[in-house]
């Protein structure tokens, strides 16, 4: 194992560490209180000689306090656990592996917990102590490394569609049915279609925290990962283009099915689309990752670091569960029971 | 000699066989004489005038002259022990019309209506036979009113015209209504038949089935209303969902059909004959007649003979 190259960022008047705020959107001095911006940092950072030197390490070495950190081949940004000094691996956010796109932390971490708190609100099943903050083991704010797609879907869709229609002359009723077949030459353009290139991270759960608002997508610099973790991909673009292409297809075809309007009955048939991909784009995208530990068992909820999306699934409080059960059984037997009787008095019928 | 033997004959007969008459009272538009629970319209006002008005009490009703007054006095007796024994009126009527089957069952409810017969019992419950003996059409069968309709159904209806038809038919009419008024009394012995147990008698006179609640079918509709608010409050707590489409990106703008062709193949035309059902209010008015005051009323199929 080598010992590799740290990026750290220290504060330019004090030499702490230095860490973005999400708030003030720049990176604040927790010690002199100093407030910089990315052009101030800028002359400050020391960008890597090689970029397509592609090393994996296994640790690193603090800058600050020369303590030696174990890190996964794939965290490109963590902290020195002695010091807290902010670490980037800057050899793992160079050729391949440099993200082209970023979209800095909004959300800070007490938003993460109060979204988890919150999450009692109009969940009558959640144990009344699931929320409770004590049971929350780990609070990251992470960036996650995407694909971000932009491609174009071209070619042909072809359906049957039937058009339908009754009517009576005396006592006889009469259905007519045309039968059509419907052609559709289209073009389609998606932007930005998202998919999380970290096989660490359950697609589900990436999934259910977008959208991000990619207004607020910037160029990438080392210097928005001071203060979160970072991941590097290692699901490479190709596949992940093809999880992006079957999200995308059932949303041409739908779009195909609506100009197929002035039909009783629409059924596409087969399909001829071609992919052309206009662009591809490596992202790192915020994420607060919270980790609880409720009666032993263990639940991840992701926030979108950006929107303040908070996701995850809860356990259910069985006893809350029976009691519901039964409650809303009786209640609504009883309910129907006077409407039934309600109903046979009002009809002059005799119970 | 012959003249004088002929009249001693015909007063022995007329003191042997003394047919009483029927006393009946005068209907008039201004007093149609119906008790205050007829609803009189401008439909059955006619029909209320063209009813004998006769006094309830008396039971028996012999317009065809049939019966003698000894015959009318037995079976007036017998008539006040059933009603004594049983919560129902009794009627016995005899005509002479040229009437159909329905016709006479028509003219049976209205006499029985328009009178004041069942006018002490629940439901203007009560029995009424009738025989007609007009050559046209020689006819009886057993009429039933309120309650009486659940005690003498149709099936028991039809068992005493069967245990009264050979009498009936050779004019030994003491015999028949007799057998008539001892087979009622025992049919009202043994209760309403468990065929009628579900079935009661409403304001108008009909033969209604009671509706029960459908427990059964309630608790099912309950828990399938339970399961659902439950699986809406876990999928409260579920909130991880793959995705499987891409509108938020799709661009809108960049949507373009470059061509769109509408074939087409072929059409094809099918028909059916409508089926209208009876307008039977499910089987509620199940075996109730009504007749002109629009009340209901039961019965037996009747016997010709």
């Amino acid at each position: 194992m080598k010992k590799g190259k740290v990026l750290d960022h220290k504060c330019p008047s004090c030499g702490a560490p230095l860490f973005f705020n999400p708030k003030l959107g720049k990176w604040k001095c927790e010690y002199c209180n100093s407030v910089f911006n990315l052009e101030d940092l800028e002359k400050h950072q020391h960008e890597p000689k090689n970029n397509n030197e592609r090393i994996h390490y296994d640790y690193y070495s603090c800058k600050n306090c020369g303590a030696e950190i174990i890190a996964d081949e794939n965290t490109t940004a963590t902290f020195c656990l002695y010091c807290g000094n902010t670490a980037i691996l800057k050899n793992r956010l160079t050729g391949e592996f440099k993200p082209d796109k970023i979209i800095p932390f909004k959300v800070v971490k007490n938003d993460a917990i109060a979204a988890f708190k919150n999450l009692k609100k109009g969940r009558p099943l959640l144990p009344k102590d699931f929320v409770s903050e004590k049971n929350i083991e780990k609070i990251t704010g992470l960036y996650v490394p995407f694909w971000l797609f932009d491609f174009t879907y071209e070619g042909e869709v072809e359906a049957t569609a039937k058009k339908i229609k009754s009517w009576s002359v005396g006592d006889t009723r009469y259905t007519k049915t045309d039968l059509y077949r419907l052609e559709r030459g289209l073009t389609m353009k998606y932007n930005l279609i998202p998919v999380d290139g970290s096989q660490k991270f359950a697609n589900d759960i990436m999934n259910s925290i977008e959208p991000f608002d990619y207004r607020e997508l910037k160029d990438y610099n080392h210097a928005y990962l001071s203060g979160f973790l970072a991941e590097k991909y290692d699901v490479n673009s190709d596949k992940a283009l093809k999880d992006a292409e079957a999200r995308a297809i059932d949303t041409t075809l739908n779009e195909a099915r609506q100009s197929m309007i002035g039909y009783s009955t629409v059924n596409i048939t087969s399909h001829n689309l071609s992919i052309k991909g206009d662009k591809t784009q490596y992202a790192l995208l915020p994420v607060w990752m919270v980790n609880v530990k409720y009666k032993d068992q263990y639940y991840l909820f992701a926030m979108n670091g950006q929107t303040g999306e908070f996701i995850g699934n809860m356990p259910l409080d069985k006893t809350k569960s029976v009691l519901i059960f039964a409650f809303t059984f009786i209640i609504s037997f009883l309910f129907l029971i006077l409407i039934t009787y309600i109903f046979f008095k009002m009809g002059g019928v005799e119970i | 000699m012959k003249k004088i033997a002929i009249i001693i004959l015909t007063l022995f007969l007329n003191l042997t066989f003394c047919y009483a008459q029927v006393n009946t009272l005068e209907r008039t538009e201004d007093d149609l004489g119906v008790n205050k629970n007829v609803k009189i319209t401008e439909e059955n006002k006619d029909n209320i005038l063209n009813t004998p008005r006769v006094d309830a009490q008396e039971k028996v009703y012999d317009f065809a002259q049939i019966l003698d007054e000894e015959v009318e006095k037995e079976l007036y007796q017998d008539i006040i022990s059933y009603i004594d024994k049983s919560t129902m009126d009794m009627v016995i009527l005899t005509i002479n019309l040229p009437y159909s089957d329905l016709e006479i069952e028509n003219y049976a409810a209205d006499f029985y209506d328009y009178n004041d017969f069942g006018l002490y019992f629940e439901n203007y419950s009560g029995i009424l036979i009738v025989r007609n003996i007009n050559e046209y059409n020689r006819f009886f069968n057993i009429y039933t009113f309120g309650n009486a309709q659940l005690y003498y159904p149709y099936e028991r209806c039809e068992e005493i015209l069967d245990n009264i038809y050979y009498e009936l038919k050779n004019d030994q009419y003491l015999e028949g209504f007799k057998e008539f008024i001892s087979d009622s009394e025992s049919f009202y012995q043994e209760g309403i038949p468990d065929t009628k147990d579900n079935y009661y008698i409403d304001e108008n006179g009909f033969l209604v089935q009671k509706r029960s609640i459908p427990f059964l079918f309630l608790a099912i509709l309950s828990l399938i209303i339970s399961i659902i608010v439950l699986t809406i409050l876990v999928k409260k707590n579920k909130l991880v969902k793959i995705a499987t489409e891409a509108n938020a990106y799709l661009d809108n703008n960049s949507v373009a059909y470059n061509h769109s062709n509408d074939i087409f193949l072929t059409s094809h035309t099918s028909s059916y004959i409508v089926q209208h059902h009876s307008s039977s209010s499910g089987g509620s008015r199940s075996s109730s007649r009504s007749g002109s005051s629009g009340r209901g009323h039961g019965g037996g199929g009747g016997r010709h003979g």
